[in-house]
Parts: structure tokens; sequence; C-alpha cells
């Protein structure tokens, strides 16, 4: 029986079919594509390819593709379209268990009825959870809540010699045995093929406040970085993004938390608040560089709502514009002589739009 | 195939310890039997082998100099910190080196802009934190033994406690090592930044008792000490009510500091010993800590108080200030120690089930303890739903040692059932080998084995852990005599 054939016994003739040029690894095209369906079906496909001396790869959305080294050879590779179920999800543990083809986008969805959510925000559109885990992907919130090492607590994984193994379980706290699920986390599929994950779930928070700043250079941006993360503030995130090397960047700090906003979180940002009113740092407005949107990953029932109209002033407060409401100067304070007076800070107000993440270059 | 199950030859003992002697410091190695056994356990005290050797390191290269000298002779070797740990996972081997980390005890660096620090592995787990504390930062995993635990231990054990549940254990603090592998090699693994390209190897080290490699050096994470904490104790009818108050905490989003629950008799142990003034009458105990900004840890605690109410708290209490804090902390801290005062000897259990069987299994516990006529006292971690059941028994009544054990087992088969963890922070070591196989099949410790083999391949590093083998003829069940002396002096508290 040639392999062909023992790969359609496995998974059915409509599931298997001979490498295109669309199926390219890097310029590197696959002999056959296969889609499994279970763990099982992977564990069959990897035996054959063993005897048949296939090198085998995987595919999930096909987001980060050119991230690692083109593979030396490919003869088969597994497309896991058709792994995309969310097993289970235990709303009252904080728990998830995934199949490896799930899009974050749709466990996003579905987390989001009880207000969960998987702390992985990669900037990849349509990525998937074994595509993550295999490029050990992350965006803007692992600064609070980690990378995938920090919230992945059980794995089902398939050796390339058919041995099928699990490590870790459905509960956070867990010390039996080695923790083998950090292997597979940035591995890119070279260690063994992860068909089932379970995450730790956080819950969303109930409100989001972004303040972006301009920042004019990188001695700036460090200071003010130094100032956010010396504080007792907990952000989730906070990036710089400086698209224009000749021209100014723009370091935004995300906060989550509680709805209301309480007078003495105020008082305590006044440090920072004042640090950034020093600096030649003025409002950023909204939509600049055309990227500012509604959060496509938010659930539909937060806080935050679709982008204002920008007023195109933001030196001073105008009022003209929804965005421009928006602005506060800091009260109580009178500008020291000789600073700027163009040193506005954005507040945030409930309803504005949540800002625009910068894209990491691939690691 | 262990290595302590293979003869040596008889000189080759001696012959490493002169070739020690002429590579290191005089002090630094013992042989003298006496002196040798000081060493003889870890924190599970029943658990005791004497070491033929003893080095007592104060660098990396002296590390490396006495792995090498065993890779060569072919004699296993343990390592060993504070010997705090709760699985015998220092356990040492009879014809082996026991390697002391806890001379190297300085903190190499604080490096506070970018929230590290780098640390011998002898640190103890506080140090790191007084070092820091008045910056504002602190290290946040609090294994109860933190007064004196060491770094390297909680490297090894992935230590966590009562504030896990909210940030994390060493795994998610520690960001570099340097390691000595069982060959002698110095590797460096990970550093400052959050992650690194390649293997997560780290990941991988971290909590692999011992079996791995012995760290020299470790970067820790740092954090900001969070602006305010408020902690209340709840007094509930039972466990059910308690239970369902942490559901809708959990529930509604919010993520305590720390959840932590006793049922009616470890409180009555805990009151018979340190007269913590619990409320009259409750069948369990809720103590619930709140971290982070000010605004927000009020806005929450008053969540928090409307819950415990509507599920039944009978009595609620806010502490006003540390003092207040610390006795409500008191009777949970001390509630290991206090069952000595209503059994002569009890078992340490620590099992994990997910959180919605919380209530589901203390019944099962309950029913099985019924059936034996073995009481069992509850004390948890409520929020991450690790189990520590104390199984009383007394030893001098014949075969009660053998039912306590059984009954020990038992719960941990439940948690196995529920889909939970055999260990939540005491680690696998010597004690819990025989029921990984219970937890896993065949091929996972098989895979585990694989990394194993790729670090050690002789089985020379901390040989006997881990992994099941049959039960050795001779060997006690797990059982502490009333309290430990380190917790007597003051040094430690149990969790």
């Amino acid at each position: 029986m040639d392999a062909l054939a023992s790969l359609h016994k496995v998974c059915g003739e409509e599931h298997v079919r001979p490498g295109a040029a669309a199926d390219a690894v890097d310029g590197v095209v696959p002999a056959y594509v296969a889609a499994p369906a279970s763990t099982d079906e992977i564990r069959e496909l990897v035996l054959v390819a063993r005897d048949a001396g296939l090198r085998v790869g995987v595919r999930g959305a096909s987001s980060k593709l050119g991230w690692g080294m083109p593979p030396a050879g490919l003869d088969l590779l597994l497309e896991l379209s058709r792994q995309d179920r969310v097993l289970e999800h235990a709303a009252g543990d904080l728990v998830v268990r995934v199949e490896p083809g799930v899009r974050l986008v749709a466990l996003r969805e579905q987390l989001a009825p009880a207000r969960q959510q998987l702390a992985l925000d990669p900037p990849e559109p349509g990525a998937t959870v074994g595509g993550v885990i295999g490029a050990n992907a992350s965006g803007p919130s692992r600064l609070l809540y980690g990378t995938a090492r920090d919230l992945l607590i059980g794995i089902t994984v398939v050796l390339a010699d058919g041995t099928v193994a699990r490590a870790g379980g459905k509960v956070v706290k867990n010390v039996a045995g080695y923790d083998i699920g950090k292997l597979y986390i940035g591995a890119v599929g070279t260690l063994g093929l992860v068909t089932e994950a379970i995450f730790r779930l956080h819950p969303v928070p109930a409100a989001r406040r972004v303040v972006t700043v301009e920042v004019a250079t990188a001695a700036d941006a460090g200071r003010l970085t130094q100032l956010v993360t010396d504080s007792q503030l907990v952000p989730t995130a906070l990036e710089l993004d400086w698209p224009d090397p000749a021209g100014p960047g723009w370091l935004t700090v995300v906060v989550e938390g509680i709805e209301r906003e309480p007078p003495p979180r105020r008082s305590r940002r006044r440090g920072c608040w004042e640090a950034v009113r020093r600096s030649p740092t003025r409002c950023r407005p909204a939509g600049a560089n055309g990227r500012t949107a509604a959060r496509p990953d938010l659930p539909s029932g937060s806080r935050s709502a679709p982008s204002r109209p920008r007023c195109g002033r933001c030196s001073t407060p105008c009022g003209a514009s929804p965005t421009c409401t928006t602005l506060r100067r800091p009260s109580g304070r009178r500008p020291a002589p000789g600073s700027p007076t163009s040193a506005w800070v954005r507040r945030p107000t409930p309803g504005a739009p949540a800002d625009r993440r910068s894209r990491s270059p691939p690691r | 195939m262990d290595r302590d199950a293979t003869i040596l030859d008889v000189m080759t003992l001696p012959v490493l310890a002169a070739r020690l002697r002429a590579a290191l410091p005089a002090r630094a190695v013992l042989t003298d039997h006496a002196q040798c056994r000081t060493y003889e356990c870890d924190g599970l005290a029943h658990f005791t082998v004497t070491p033929a050797i003893v080095v007592l390191v104060e660098t990396p290269e002296q590390v490396q100099t006495t792995v090498r000298l065993c890779a060569q002779s072919g004699v296993p070797f343990v390592a060993r910190g504070s010997g705090t740990g709760l699985s015998g996972g220092a356990l040492p081997v009879a014809d082996g080196v026991l390697i002391v980390t806890s001379r190297m005890n300085s903190i190499l660096e604080v490096d506070i802009p970018n929230h590290r620090a780098v640390v011998e592995p002898g640190v103890i787990n506080l140090w790191v934190t007084r070092e820091v504390a008045p910056q504002g930062y602190y290290f946040a995993p609090d294994p109860s033994s933190q007064l004196v635990c060491s770094i390297g231990g909680n490297v090894a054990e992935n230590s966590g406690g009562a504030h896990c549940l909210k940030y994390g254990f060493t795994t998610n603090h520690v960001t570099g090592a340097k390691v000595v592998l069982p060959d002698g090699e110095l590797v460096t693994l990970g550093g400052k930044a959050t992650d690194h390209p390649g293997y997560d190897v780290l990941g991988a080290f971290v909590g692999s008792e011992g079996t791995l490699g012995i760290a020299t050096e470790v970067t820790v994470r740092l954090m900001r000490r969070p602006e305010a904490v408020q902690t209340l104790l709840a007094g509930f009818a039972g466990t059910d009510e308690a239970g369902a108050a942490v559901s809708e905490i959990i529930a509604a989003g919010i993520v305590p500091a720390a959840v932590e629950m006793m049922d009616a008799l470890a409180i009555e142990a805990a009151e018979a010993a340190v007269h913590c003034g619990y409320p009259a009458g409750a069948g369990a105990v809720l103590i619930v800590e709140l971290d982070g900004p000010a605004a927000e840890v009020a806005h929450s605690f008053a969540d928090v108080e409307r819950m415990c109410s509507a599920n039944g708290a009978f009595e609620i209490r806010i502490a006003a200030d540390e003092d207040e804090r610390t006795l409500f902390w008191k009777g949970r801290k001390s509630a290991f120690a206090a069952v000595g005062r209503i059994s002569p000897d009890y078992l340490v259990q620590d099992g994990v089930i997910p959180r919605t069987a919380l209530s589901e299994v203390l019944s099962r516990i309950a029913a099985l303890s019924g059936e034996t006529g073995v009481r069992v006292a509850n004390v948890f971690h409520a929020g991450d739903g690790n189990l520590h059941p104390l199984v009383l028994f007394d030893g001098s009544v014949p075969d009660q040692d053998v039912r306590a054990e059984a009954v020990a087992g038992a719960i941990l088969d439940i948690c196995i059932e529920y889909g939970g963890s055999i260990t939540g922070e005491h680690g696998v070591g010597h004690e819990k080998r025989k029921f990984m196989g219970r937890m896993y099949a065949e091929p996972d410790l098989d895979t585990m084995q694989l990394l194993r083999c790729a670090f050690d391949p002789d089985g020379r590093c901390n040989p006997g852990k881990v992994f099941p083998t049959p039960r050795l003829c001779g060997e006690l069940p797990a059982r502490r005599k009333g309290v430990h002396p380190w917790q007597e002096a003051g040094l430690a508290e149990v969790f």
C-alpha cells in the first residue's frame, strides 16, 4: 500500500489530497495535505508517516508561516481546520479545553457570555490556539497576564513515534511530574504535535481605559514607561509604537478594572500625570495613523465603543467633537513656567475607543 | 533503574571523598557519619537516609567540580537547599553525595528598574522580599516556610503559597537560571527578559525536583507592592455554604489574592492551640484577602462581603489593621501544627480538585471518614481547589497508621477521579511516586522519562524521586508526630 492510500485509510479520501502551490510553507510544497479530525487520527497519520519515512509539518491558520526557517523538507502537512472544537469550558473553574485548530477569535466569542477570556492577544489575524503555542505568540496584555507559558495548564501531544502523551491537567495548581507543556511552547512543532490544550482563564474586567501620549525621544519613552511600571497602577499593557523613525512615537497604557472611577486612583496617578504633563507631549487624536478602530477582540457586551470622529485639533480641548470632550487638563495644578502649553493628556472616558496595538516583529 | 540500587565498588566512595577534598576547601567536605546525619531528611522527617558524603558548596565552580567528580565515579548525588520540602525531594542517597547549597546565599544583583533580582540558590525566600521591600517591591511566591526555605528549593519544587491563586507559582516568577547539568556542564537558561526564543528549557527545569540539574543562580521577578490589602474572616454553618460563597466570588470575576477555608475539626484544633477566637459554632471559616489598587480593593471587598452574607455567613469580621489581619491568619497558619492538639499523629495530604467539585469531594471525604472511622480535618486553599486534608490517627494503636495511610491514599484517588492532581505544591518527591501511575498513563510517564534521560541518562541526579517505583520493604507511611521542631521554634509555619 502506498503512502497516499494509507493516509486515505486514516482520515478518508475527502480529507487527504496532494499538496498544491498554495500549501507551500515558506516555499516548500508538501507532497500530501491531510486534515485529521481527532488525536487518534493524528496518531495514525504520524504512524503512517513514520513507516513511510514522511517528514511531517503542521499548519493552523497560516498566520505565522513566515516566522521560522523554511522546512528542510516537507512530505505531509497536517491541516488542523477540522480540529476546531472547544471541548470543555468549565466556567466555574476558569478553565477551557480546546483543540489546536480553534481560532482565538472564535474562542473569545465562546467565552464572552461567561465574561471570561483566554488572556492571549497576539495581533496576527485568525491565529489558532495551536499556532500560538507553537510560536509562543503573545500580544500587549502579556504585561499583566504573561504569555502562553503562564496560561497553559495541560496538554496532549503526539510524538514522532506515535506516542500520545498528556501532561498537566485541568487544575491550575499542579506540580505532579515534569511541566512538559512548557517545552511545546515556542517549539514550532519540532517536539511533537499538540492535539489538545487546557488553559486557565481570566475574568474580563468590567472596564478598560486607554491612555496614549506622544513621545518625542526614546529617552522620554523610557522615562514614562519606568514611571508607570514603578507606580502602583497595574496596567494590562504598555506599548510603544514608533511607526516612523523620523517622527514621534506613541506610548499607550491600558488599565483595566472596576467600572467606577474612584477619586483615590486619580490622586495616586497624579505623580505620573504630572510627569507626563511636564513632558513635551500632546494628545493623540483618535484615528491617527488610521488605526484606531473598534476592538474586534472585545466581547460585544464590553464597554468599548466604535471609534469617534477626530477633531483634527488636539493641542487645545475644543469640545467640537466627542473626541475633544474627552480631553482634560490635569486639574489643580498650573503648568510650571516655561512648560509647554500643549501639555494635554487624553483621559479616555467610558465609550472611548480602545486603542490599536502595535504588531510585534516575529521573534 | 535507580543508581541507589546499584552496588558501588567498596573503594568508590572513599576515593571520591579524597578527590573532593583535594579539589575543594577542606571544610566543604563532610564524611563523618554523625555530621552527615544532620542531613538525613528534609521536611518530611519520617524518611531518613544518611548520605555517605556531604559537600557544602560555596561557588558555582564547586558545584561543577563536585558534580563532575560524581559523574566520573558513577556516584549519585542529591541537591539540598534548606531541607524544608514536604515530599522527601531532598532525601539523600546512602551511597551518594548530598550537595548542600545553603552557603551559596548571596543576593547578586537587584535590578529595580527591570523588576528583577539575581540570587544564589541558598538565598532564603523571604530575604529577597526584605532586600527590596524598602523600594516597595516583593517576591511573590510565599510558601509558608518562606522564613527558612531557599530559592533553589523553590525552583526545584515550583513552590506555591496561599497567594498563588492570583500571582502564580515559582515558575511564573523565575525568568532565568544558571544550571549545572548532571555531567557537570554549566548552562544558562533564560535571563532577565520574560521569554526567550527556542525551547523553554527553564520552564521544564522549574519543578523538576532536582532531577535535571542543580541551579547555581536564579533570576527572579520582583513585584510592586499592592497599594492596598484587605482581609475578611467569615463564619459559616458548614463547608457547603462557604464553598458556595467562594464559587460566587470567583464567578463574579473577582480574583482574590487568597481564599482559605477550614472545616469544623480544623477550627477546633486551631482554637485549642492558638485561641484564634474564630466565630463560635462555625462549621467552616473562610478567609478572603484582596489586594491591588485601593479603590478597586474597596469596591470588590464590598462585593465579597455581600456574597458571604448572601451565602449564609453568620459572622463577618474585617481586619482593621495589620495586627488584626495577622490574627485572622494565625488560626489558619497554625492549623497543621494545631491538629497535634486533637490527635497524637496525623498525615498531611496535598491534593487538588477543580474548585467546583469542592462540595462533592468534601462529602466523599466525609463519607470515607465515616466508613473507616478515621477522622479527617480539612484545611485548604479554596480558591484554587488545593486541599490539605489532615488524616488523624494514633500510632500507638496497632493498624491505625495503615488505615490512615489508606484513607490518605483514597483521598488522592478521589482527587484524580475529579480530574485533579495528586500534589498542588508539596511535590511528588519520594513520598508520592507510587501515585504517579494513577494520575498519568504509561506513555505520559515515558515522555517525562525522555526528558529525564536527555538531561541525566545515567540517572545519577536525585535518583528515586518523582517516578513511580515499587514500594521498598520497610517503608513506613508518611506521618508527623505533633509539632515540627521548626514550628515550635517559630521558624516555620505550615499551611
